[in-house]
């Protein structure tokens, strides 16, 4: 069957993620944060740098999921689908709307400060390892969807630091990276950074004076010194570090190849399919970027779209 | 040339001395600084046994995590310095000075009245580093008799060390130090321009080329005005000369400020000591100086080693990287012109920096220093055996990090068979450790050849 003759199940997600992680030029196992603008406070556990997609996934979500003012976008971390079709085809697949979608294996940004990607400028980390799903509990059983794509399929899998030929793995490393874009501004909503982190700090203030934990208050004035220290502009021309990422977005495009595993599939009113790393007409593809980065909070904005090889 | 002589500086190779100096200050700081840092307790683990409750813990984490951001700052730029007298080096046609006598260093070595010392950090350690960064108008309030390095004040009058290389200049401070050298370059005692600018300028090295992150700003050094503005830049930096008050950014007011805070804790929690027991001015190598500790524990003695083998690697391929560097080669990707500049500078920089040298060194001050010193811990002992060589070929780089690499190797195998003893902290940190080595191991060739990928 080749990928041309087969129809595609279109599936778009979109919503905010936590990731607890040390940032440059901190080294990628920094446990609290020194060096970056990013810091491990309070009662918080240490960084483990893991991309959540769903609030329940977060450990220690009591320690670890940071409060913020009420009218932040950036309080809730979930990301679901938002739509899905057949392509080719009319109408929708209006079933897996809101299905919760989830990086599984424990996730992260593979940078290890440059050592990985040659990024001298630029933010190019892998996501690894990368297993995508897409579940949804509905009346009659549990759609799920969910593939794994190993980094270089064979002998070598997830284990990056044994490659020493990054070509070996170029389709996962970001296809485009954008400082300042306008679609996370749309798709975030926010686009006055400056304020953004003004009402935040207002917020934080007001918390300070509220709360009568001292570890509590220690932490919000951690959290405050950051957002003071590091929108501070190194040059006239550019935002400081933490305001400047609000408008980030780095984007991944690439095959899923590996293992698969699809349920409900009568429930879809067709069969997604999936073959193995030898068959490419039945790989997956992925779509999707991260940005809109909250480096208060740990948050981050994720948008993008799954498509499968679909037998109506 | 000397203090009664005025500070002056008569001749090309007077500065050049002074120069030479100058770098093994800046290395020598930096070394103690990031040494102090790397004691701090920064984790929950870090308190095993302290009989304290949870919640006073966290607070001495709250404040070593506002210290280490402190002194590992200024580590940073004492970097950013060593590299701005490399230029200034360059300029007058000298190579980078890479080289400096171990640890401990007896006073009088330099004509500055302290010892240089890897202590772990505590109120006499912040006493030393407030006085290398002490501005001169301070020097009557905040006098400082050093009393020698470590706990049992050791070296107090060992003699000094003859480093041949630079004898004869005098000097109280590093704030006059530079003074003295801005002399050469500008005013009455200025020597020919001629003599100061022998170097190529294409040799100089700019942040703005190299994508230095992180504020790192080395500018180049063409002509006097550099030249002075570049010394200027350094005591504006370090102890906050040029503007009244002094600099809050200054090298002396970070410091000043960990000490107000360390004062604070230590009168308010006397019981919580926030630095571990790391032992002072610790050594694994035969010819370690008078005054260093040896030790003993095998986990410590491996990893100290290691830390030692890439310390000098790191530090021949930053020379390496000067030696070779020729010019801005424009924009992204960056060194497009010199892949084997770019591989030195992608190596010694980024990864050397901040995966080897920083979690290396913290993973030894957590392991135990061996029987002779009970309840002390080992240390990271930036211990050099030799002068880092000037620029060599692929061959050479390649074959000290293919050796690093198994080193690191056998350190976690080893490590992983003595998890019992050392806990598995440990074993995870050295297994991290040996994949980053492997993979930098494996990046070093391709990027002499091609350069930087461009995905």
């Amino acid at each position: 069957m080749s990928a041309i003759e087969t129809p595609r199940l279109v599936v778009q997600f979109g919503g905010r993620f936590q990731c607890r992680i040390p940032t440059d030029p901190d080294p990628t196992w920094e446990p609290r944060g020194v060096s970056g603008y990013t810091r491990a406070i309070g009662r918080e556990t240490d960084f483990d740098r893991v991309i959540c997609l769903q609030k329940s996934d977060i450990p220690h979500f009591d320690r670890n999921y940071r409060r913020a003012e009420r009218v932040s976008p950036a309080n809730e971390v979930s990301v679901t689908v938002k739509a899905a079709r057949v392509e080719g085809a009319t109408g929708t697949v209006d079933i897996l709307e809101g299905a919760e979608v989830r990086l599984l294996r424990n996730p992260e940004y593979i940078l290890w400060n440059q050592i990985v990607a040659d990024g001298v400028e630029r933010l190019v980390p892998l996501v690894v390892p990368f297993e995508i799903e897409i579940r949804k509990q509905v009346a009659g059983g549990e759609i799920v969807l969910r593939r794994y794509d190993p980094l270089v399929p064979g002998e070598i899998g997830d284990r990056f630091w044994e490659v020493g030929e990054p070509r070996l793995y170029a389709q996962r490393l970001p296809s485009d990276y954008v400082h300042l874009s306008s679609e996370v501004m749309e798709s975030t909503g926010i686009s006055d950074f400056e304020g953004y982190f003004q009402r935040r700090k207002e917020w934080l203030e007001l918390e300070i004076t509220r709360t009568p934990d001292p570890v509590e208050r220690e932490a919000l004035e951690v959290r405050l010194q950051a957002i003071d220290l590091f929108s501070q502009s190194p040059l006239p021309t550019s935002p400081g570090l933490i305001v400047n990422r609000l408008g980030l977005q780095c984007v991944w495009e690439h095959p899923v190849r590996g293992e698969a595993c699809i349920e409900g599939c009568d429930l879809l009113g067709g069969e997604v399919l999936a073959g193995g790393p030898d068959d490419p007409g039945l790989y997956w593809q992925t779509r999707f970027w991260h940005g809109g980065w909250d480096g208060d909070l740990l948050r981050g904005y994720m948008q993008g779209e799954l498509r499968m090889p679909f037998r109506p | 040339m000397g203090k009664d002589q005025g500070s002056r500086i008569g001749s090309a190779e007077e500065l050049a001395g002074a120069l030479r100096i100058a770098a093994e200050l800046e290395h020598g700081l930096c070394c103690q600084y990031l040494f102090a840092a790397f004691t701090l307790r920064r984790t929950l683990e870090d308190f095993a046994g302290v009989p304290t409750g949870e919640d006073a813990k966290r607070h001495v984490m709250a404040l070593t995590q506002a210290w280490a951001t402190q002194i590992l700052t200024v580590a940073r730029q004492e970097m950013e310095h060593l590299a701005i007298v490399i230029n200034l080096q360059s300029a007058l046609g000298e190579p980078p000075h890479l080289a400096r006598p171990n640890f401990p260093v007896p006073l009088g070595t330099y004509p500055l009245k302290a010892h240089f010392c890897l202590e772990r950090l505590e109120g006499a350690t912040l006493d030393r580093f407030l006085f290398y960064e002490r501005p001169d108008y301070l020097a009557e309030e905040l006098k400082f008799d050093d009393p020698g390095c470590c706990e049992g004040k050791a070296l107090r009058n060992a003699p000094p060390l003859v480093l041949a290389s630079h004898a004869g200049l005098s000097f109280e401070s590093v704030q006059e130090l530079y003074q003295t050298l801005a002399g050469a370059y500008s005013g009455p005692d200025e020597l020919p321009a001629v003599a100061l600018f022998r170097g190529s300028a294409a040799a100089q090295v700019q942040s703005g080329a190299v994508q230095w992150a992180q504020s790192v700003n080395v500018p180049p050094v063409t002509n006097r005005h550099d030249a002075i503005a570049a010394i200027d830049q350094v005591t504006f930096e370090g102890e906050g000369i040029g503007e009244t008050p002094t600099s809050p950014s200054s090298h002396f007011v970070r410091f000043a400020e960990v000490n107000r805070s360390y004062v604070e804790l230590r009168r308010t929690l006397p019981d919580m000591d926030p630095a571990l027991p790391v032992i002072c001015n610790p050594a694994v190598s035969g010819e370690a100086p008078p005054g260093s500790k040896q030790i003993t524990d095998p986990a410590a003695v491996r990893a100290m080693g290691l830390f030692n083998d890439g310390y000098f690697l790191m530090l021949a391929m930053l020379r390496g990287f000067f030696e070779g560097y020729r010019g801005n080669f424009g924009t992204y990707p960056t060194f497009a012109g010199s892949a084997p500049n770019s591989a030195l500078f992608l190596e010694a920089y980024y990864p050397f920096m901040t995966m080897f040298i920083r979690p290396l060194g913290e993973l030894v001050c957590r392991l135990p220093a061996g029987p002779e010193h009970p309840g002390k811990n080992a240390g990271p002992g930036f211990e050099l055996t030799e002068e880092p060589p000037g620029l060599q070929d692929l061959d050479w780089y390649e074959d000290r990090i293919t050796q690093l690499d198994r080193a690191g190797r056998e350190f976690h195998v080893w490590l992983a068979d003595h998890e019992a003893t050392y806990g598995p902290d440990a074993v995870l940190a050295a297994e991290r450790q040996s994949q980053v080595l492997h993979r930098m191991g494996l990046n070093l060739p391709r990027l002499w050849k091609e350069g930087v990928l461009n995905p």
